[in-house]
């Protein structure tokens, strides 16, 4: 436990100079969030005014004392763009983003550990080349162009599934998780977990497509590696049979890899949402920062590349004791 | 009673999950269920939704636009006639420093009450003085508001000022009463107007719902629920609109107006749009402080061919600095002939017989095609000489006070919306107002301080025709064109687009 709370209080200085470093650069880089927001009419009166009301007349420390200030008593300040507190904002749109990025990897995992495993283990054959050329091919299309063309087939073309958003209109859900599809699994709400899932599906796939193929390589390479191991044949030659010496020898150990590379790949995972979402008008932080990087909307962006770093340093202390499950001889 | 608990163990979960999940993918496989706009229903699939729901923190034409259907303004543009008309507004006179409104009587907002004075009051002092209202600039010389009876309103302001009218588009009345009775955060109240839909739901990012409101003092509207829904990517509109998806859509890209043509079920709808674009000259930089060279540039750039090429012919040359739609417009200006012999003349007599060398600024996210546009443009300025290296900025780059309203960009290709060219005329043109372009004429100063000053319409319109034939001899800019606004509509839907991005659903018909 101690090992826990030692690895979160490290977390604090990584969380605050990443802070700092994104104030400092979102306030050095050129764009002016008040002419945006002002639109043609404004005079540099106006600007000067409402530049002084919002505070970005003073200099950027103490901006960024300001910010610190209020931040330890969980007051992160209010959107230039929306109005309203920045946490309010991320509060609504990160359950979407979270189940997006659920389902993506599910979608990855179930595509692609099943196809690696089988791959490597029947390896050269007609499977083999097939699943790891379309391993090729997923890795190789940029998922801005996939969701474009899942969306002009299955929602333009086909009518299969709706173009945009997260849920259809007139279908109410009671929230509890803030993730629909779990939300409405638990409610028992059929109709509800329909659309969600007709919405979800495109966006999911899209994003999963990447990490499909990447996962689908290391798997099958992993599990390669392992069947080559001296205790995978003396596991054989002890009379196991294919079946045991499969699931319990080679896949379990293949999976610390498979484990280490779905870890680090979330991040990809999050920064696929950012366009994903974007395509599919999918209501998730990514499509929020998009948005506030475009209105340079400081202190909006601030929080949301600030829950990417946190989320990235939770899934890694989650990896860490994933290996520690796995593999009990490692030690967390 | 006592609330049963859930009985769900994780076994029941992963049964009910699985089955269900394998339910969704087989309805997801079946033909999907198209809403095609009903007197019931229609579904608008919008590039922009509101970004919160206060009244008045937003200033950009299709948020004008979606607050139009709910809330109302006291006047609106006669695009076709190039005036004003009354919406909550009966008449009014112009006196000197007091615009005088008579208010239209019977009218009553959504929540039953009636619209006053007071009314008009409360929300142009919310446009004024609220802290998020993104609007105040529009009021800036408004020095007092008086109403004189319940009907009657005067408005005081610093100076004459002939184009208040102007300011008054896009200001909409809400509810004194119905707003103040809610309490709570300004920009959380739901919104109460008098326009011919009524607010039932918004979420952030998702759906706008507004139903019709039966005693409207207009024609009712045909539609009864109007559902708006942001859609940012323009594949995906164009998409749910030919899926039945959407009932409407913006912003559709010129390259997709063909797929319309041959669909049995969904029409383009066109309509020559307000922003003007032009290249901009900022005259306090070299050469651009040279009239000659401002001049010969006007003379090579050759706007039709741009629209014929890049928009496949969904574009409407200028004549001069204001479009056809504009109050103040001039049809006897003409534009500077294409004419390359000219161009080299002209650039020659400025001192630069060898040519030279420019750089031309652009934001490829603002306005549609900008790289392709500018392109050519500096292929058309090759010709008299003139070696354009392009600089493509994101918009908040552009936009800063760092390039274009810092007065740092010497030459820029920029759209401008105006409803009246004082807007323009004052903002880009009158000495010392924004740091855009820096040009300097008091004869043009003086013009436009008369014309701002004048209560007789048909003055004010020759006083801006004179200023505007001043600008096309000086020329800090060249005019280049107006686009179409595109609208994809169902077929059944019977509806006239506004040249402002502004889509009003009580002006929709359902055949």
């Amino acid at each position: 436990m101690h090992k826990l709370i030692r690895r979160l209080l490290g977390a604090v200085p990584v969380l605050l100079a990443i802070s700092f470093l994104i104030f400092l650069l979102m306030h050095i880089a050129p764009g002016d969030p008040v002419t945006l927001m002002l639109g043609d009419n404004a005079t540099p009166e106006d600007v000067a005014r409402l530049r002084g009301e919002l505070g970005l007349d003073k200099p950027i420390l103490v901006q960024y004392w300001d910010f610190l200030s209020r931040a330890v008593r969980g007051d992160f300040g209010r959107s230039l763009k929306f109005g309203e507190p920045v946490l309010k904002l991320v509060g609504e749109r990160l359950p979407a983003t979270l189940e997006l990025a659920f389902a993506s990897l599910f979608v990855a995992i179930t595509i692609a550990v099943p196809v690696g495993v089988y791959s490597a283990i029947r390896h050269n054959s007609l499977v083999d080349h097939a699943g790891m050329s379309v391993a090729l091919i997923g890795v190789s299309l940029p998922n801005f162009w996939l969701g474009i063309m899942l969306i002009y087939f299955f929602g333009g073309q086909l009518n299969w599934l709706p173009v945009a958003g997260r849920i259809e209109y007139g279908i109410e859900i009671k929230s509890i998780t803030g993730l629909y599809l779990i939300d409405s699994l638990l409610t028992g709400n059929f109709e509800a977990l329909v659309s969600v899932a007709k919405h979800l599906l495109m966006p999911a796939f899209t994003l999963g497509a990447a990490l499909a193929a990447i996962v689908t390589r290391i798997s099958r390479s992993s599990v390669l590696e392992v069947m080559r191991q001296d205790y995978v044949t003396t596991a054989r030659a002890k009379g196991l049979s294919e079946r045991a010496v499969i699931w319990r020898h080679i896949v379990r150990n293949a999976l610390i890899t498979i484990v280490t590379i779905l870890g680090l790949q979330l991040g990809a995972l999050l920064s696929g949402s950012v366009v994903t979402e974007t395509v599919f008008s999918f209501p998730g932080i990514g499509d929020l920062l998009i948005q506030s990087i475009s209105a340079r909307d400081y202190k909006l962006t601030q929080i949301l590349i600030l829950m990417f770093a946190v989320t990235y340093f939770v899934v890694n202390l989650l990896v860490d004791f994933l290996y520690s499950w796995i593999d009990p001889r490692i030690k967390f | 009673m006592k609330p049963k608990p859930l009985d769900l163990d994780r076994r029941k979960f992963l049964k009910f999950g699985a089955l269900a999940g394998v339910g969704a993918l087989a309805q997801g496989a079946l033909p999907g269920s198209s809403w095609s706009a009903s007197r019931e229903r229609l579904t608008i699939l919008s590039s922009v939704a509101l970004d919160n729901l206060h009244p008045y923190a937003y200033s950009s034409g299709p948020q004008y636009g979606i607050w139009y259907n709910m809330t109302e303004p006291l006047v609106d543009v006669d695009f076709a006639k190039r005036g004003y008309f009354g919406v909550l507004a009966e008449s009014w006179e112009f006196q000197g420093k007091k615009w005088i409104f008579k208010l239209r009587k019977n009218v009553r907002f959504h929540d039953g009450s009636p619209f006053t004075a007071a009314d008009v009051i409360y929300s142009f002092n919310r446009v004024k003085n609220d802290k998020q209202s993104l609007q105040k600039e529009n009021f800036r010389d408004l020095v007092e508001m008086q109403a004189l009876d319940d009907h009657t309103i005067a408005f005081v302001t610093e100076a004459p000022n002939a184009v208040f009218l102007d300011r008054l588009e896009n200001r909409f009345i809400i509810s004194k009463n119905a707003t103040e009775a809610q309490g709570g955060e300004p920009g959380e109240h739901k919104p109460v107007g008098t326009g011919p839909y009524r607010f039932v739901s918004w979420q952030r990012e998702g759906n706008l719902v507004m139903t019709r409101h039966d005693n409207y003092w207009g024609k009712k509207a045909a539609v009864k629920e109007i559902v708006i829904r942001r859609v940012r990517e323009d594949a995906a509109r164009v998409a749910g609109l030919l899926a039945g998806q959407g009932d409407v859509i913006n912003n559709v890209p010129v390259e997709e107006l063909s797929r319309f043509d041959k669909h049995a079920k969904v029409k383009a709808e066109t309509v020559e749009g307000q922003r003007m674009y032009f290249l901009a000259m900022n005259v306090t930089h070299k050469p651009f402080d040279n009239k000659l060279v401002r001049q010969a540039i006007n003379y090579a750039v050759d706007p039709a061919t741009i629209i014929k090429h890049i928009y496949e012919g969904n574009g409407y040359v200028m004549n001069g600095p204001m479009g056809s739609k504009v109050i103040g417009y001039d049809p006897k200006i003409k534009r500077y002939p294409v004419d390359v012999k000219k161009g080299k003349e002209l650039l020659d007599k400025a001192g630069f017989p060898n040519g030279l060398e420019v750089k031309l600024y652009f934001s490829p996210d603002r306005y549609p095609k900008a790289k392709e546009v500018c392109q050519v443009i500096a292929d058309q300025l090759a010709k008299i000489g003139v070696k354009v290296e392009l600089v493509s900025q994101e918009f908040a780059v552009f936009w800063g006070k760092e390039w274009v309203n810092g007065g740092k960009s010497p030459f820029y290709y920029v759209g401008r919306p105006a409803t009246d060219a004082d807007t323009v005329y004052d903002q880009y043109y009158r000495s010392g107002v924004s740091p855009r372009i820096q040009y300097k004429n008091p004869e043009f100063d003086k013009l436009i301080d008369e014309e701002q000053r004048t209560g007789d319409a048909k003055k004010r319109i020759a006083l801006l025709h004179q200023a505007g034939r001043i600008l096309m001899e000086d020329v800090p800019f060249v005019p280049l064109y107006t686009l179409a606004e595109i609208y994809g509509t169902a077929r059944n839907v019977a509806w006239s687009a506004r040249p402002d991005e502004k889509i009003l659903a009580g002006t929709m018909a359902i055949r």
